[in-house]
């Protein structure tokens, strides 16, 4: 049994008196200690599918489908044990960290509190556990750190106080959203391979949220492309940037700028990213999509499996996609 | 390089804040045409240096020329606003520097009144159907507020309204740092378009290395306000000379690539 099995999962919002749909049926397995990424630009869901099983949407939020975690309906769960889902079984690390820290209370308060609400430890050993935990995030004089308030810290300190909040629970699942994108390069290369070593020697599972293909694969093991509120492809990481199976894909792949090589003129996608609630009949991308035809315009592609992934495309059969050249036929 | 060449001439740029130095002894040369990328982390200086270029600072010490031309500060209206012609910049975030109640035409309307006097009614729609033809506008976004335009195209209409005033340079300060991937191809292709038109030249201020390949010829490594390493940008990436900027290449990601922990890098990490 996977640790974490989504089926047929529907998200719309309440804006301005109506509904807007933002997920159109998610399908996803995680098995335990596994890395998946969800990549896929603005409004295409994957904050919203992360927000989804930590139970974080909106109050007025239509949910439907089903999320299970270990067997338990996620979506079900109540009180005492939604809390304990969210406080001890899975953790959750976001973009911005000064966001999720109280400006007036230090970096110990923070840490400290957390285990001793959950785990009823003592205010010494919970300190004695934080410190721990802060010098296997890369914090070292983690004394010091807890008397410190978050303006005294740079993002990056802060979010690997993030991680180490997220660790304290000893969760299953880490649902890490673009933890890294506000950071700097170097720093941004520090906190991912924080969370990789992490994860891995803690067999943690890891929902890993971005926008970057390529770092997508370095860091796990799966990738699950997002458009307009679906799934359009899963594969294995390395294969899907090697070889992507849907044209939004590889268009990804060659819009981005490549630091070893300047090209004459990037591919980019024509017009601009949908959003789940604009879309009509046929494929969502088949506006954008190079490769549309009369089938794509009318009718909707279901999410097809194969062989080491799935994928939403009538045409993915005849194409022969290249990562570097974006698509050719 | 000589000063004909040569549209921005930085020289011994510095630049504090109380004990502060935010940038020291920055100097480099844009030539006409050309496209200057400075890449840095967060509080490397580099936004400092384009807010000196621009003039919402004040340099400690240092000169800046700009067409031959001095940039002393405090300087009358009339001379501000001839600056404003020469050099324009694009900013990271365009919705805050973008009027919420004015149309994109009216925006590009009020820019060209400004600057281009000699034009008249007609003129000035000519050159705004150009505008809006070269960053890709149709007449409905032309009537849209900035509201109801998404972030790629309120970037569109950052750029239209800064080469409405034909300057010689464009600042372009992260400025395409917060797109969507797909748009952010769309606006480097429309930059690199618009460079081959018009002649104009580019300072690109980014942290992303790769963006920095795409678009300038020369790159100027900073660190801590201070330049590490000025080069041919496709030199500088390939082979880096400074350990600083050999760790910036070493952390893009890219096949194969395996992200590593700085504790092994710094001892004590920061």
């Amino acid at each position: 049994m996977s640790l974490l099995s989504i089926k047929d999962l529907k998200v719309s919002l309440p804006v301005d008196k109506e509904r807007r749909v933002v997920l159109r049926g998610i399908d996803l397995e995680l098995e335990a200690g596994e890395s998946v990424a969800i990549v896929g630009e603005s409004g295409s869901g994957k904050s919203m599918t992360a927000r989804a099983i930590a139970r974080l949407l909106p109050r007025r939020a239509v949910v439907s489908g089903s999320i299970l975690f270990d067997g338990r309906q996620v979506l079900d769960l109540k009180d005492a044990a939604l809390r304990r889902f969210q406080a001890a079984e899975m953790a959750m690390i976001f973009q911005d960290p000064r966001v999720h820290l109280n400006p007036v209370r230090t970096i110990g308060d923070f840490l400290v509190e957390g285990l001793v609400n959950t785990r009823g430890s003592s205010k010494k050993a919970a300190e004695h556990k934080v410190i721990e935990l802060l010098d296997e995030v890369g914090i070292p004089d983690g004394t010091r750190r807890l008397r410190q308030y978050p303006h005294e810290l740079s993002g990056g300190l802060l979010q690997r106080v993030m991680i180490a909040a997220a660790l304290a629970s000893e969760p299953r699942l880490l649902l890490a959203d673009e933890p890294s994108t506000a950071l700097d390069v170097s720093t941004q290369s520090d906190v991912m391979a924080i969370i990789d070593d992490l994860c891995k020697s803690r067999g943690m599972a890891l929902m890993f949220i971005t926008h970057d293909l390529e770092l997508a694969a370095a860091i796990c093991d799966r990738t699950a492309v997002m458009y307009a509120g679906q799934i359009v492809e899963v594969q294995g990481s390395t294969d899907l940037v090697e070889h992507p199976r849907h044209p939004y894909s590889a268009g990804l792949l060659g819009a981005k700028p490549n630091v070893s090589r300047r090209v004459q003129r990037l591919n980019a996608i024509p017009g601009r990213p949908r959003a789940a609630f604009e879309v009509q009949n046929g494929c969502a991308f088949s506006d954008r999509c190079r490769f549309a035809s009369e089938e794509c315009i009318a009718s909707e592609p279901t999410l097809k499996h194969e062989p080491g992934g799935a994928v939403r495309c009538f045409r993915a059969d005849d194409l022969i996609l290249n990562a570097t050249e974006g698509a050719v036929l | 390089m000589t000063s004909s060449a040569s549209i921005v001439e930085v020289s011994g740029l510095q630049k504090r804040f109380g004990n502060h130095v935010a940038v020291d002894d920055v100097t480099f040369t844009v030539p006409e045409g050309g496209s200057v990328g400075i890449v840095g982390e967060s509080g490397s200086g580099k936004t400092t240096i384009a807010r000196m270029l621009v003039g919402l600072e004040v340099p400690t010490a240092g000169t800046i020329r700009v067409g031959g031309r001095d940039r002393m500060p405090h300087a009358s209206v009339a001379e501000r606003r001839r600056r404003a012609r020469e050099l324009q910049i694009v900013f990271q975030d365009p919705y805050s520097t973008l009027d919420p109640r004015q149309t994109v035409d009216s925006c590009l309307d009020e820019v060209l009144r400004l600057h281009r006097p000699e034009l008249n009614r007609k003129g000035r729609l000519s050159r705004m159907n150009d505008l809006a033809d070269m960053v890709g506008f149709d007449s409905r976004q032309r009537r849209a507020l900035p509201r109801r335009l998404s972030g790629g195209q309120r970037q569109r209409v950052a750029i239209a309204r800064a080469l409405a005033v034909e300057p010689s340079a464009i600042i372009l300060d992260e400025s395409v740092s917060a797109l969507d991937l797909s748009i952010q191809a769309q606006i480097l292709n429309l930059l690199a378009e618009i460079r081959s038109e018009t002649s104009i030249a580019y300072i690109l201020i980014s942290h992303d290395l790769a963006v920095i390949r795409q678009l300038t010829d020369t790159c100027v490594v900073m660190q801590h306000g201070r330049v590490l390493e000025v080069g041919e940008t496709g030199a500088v990436l390939d082979n880096p000379q400074s350990e600083y900027t050999k760790l910036l290449r070493s952390c893009v990601p890219g096949p194969g690539w395996h992200p590593t922990r700085l504790r092994n890098i710094f001892p004590g990490g920061s």
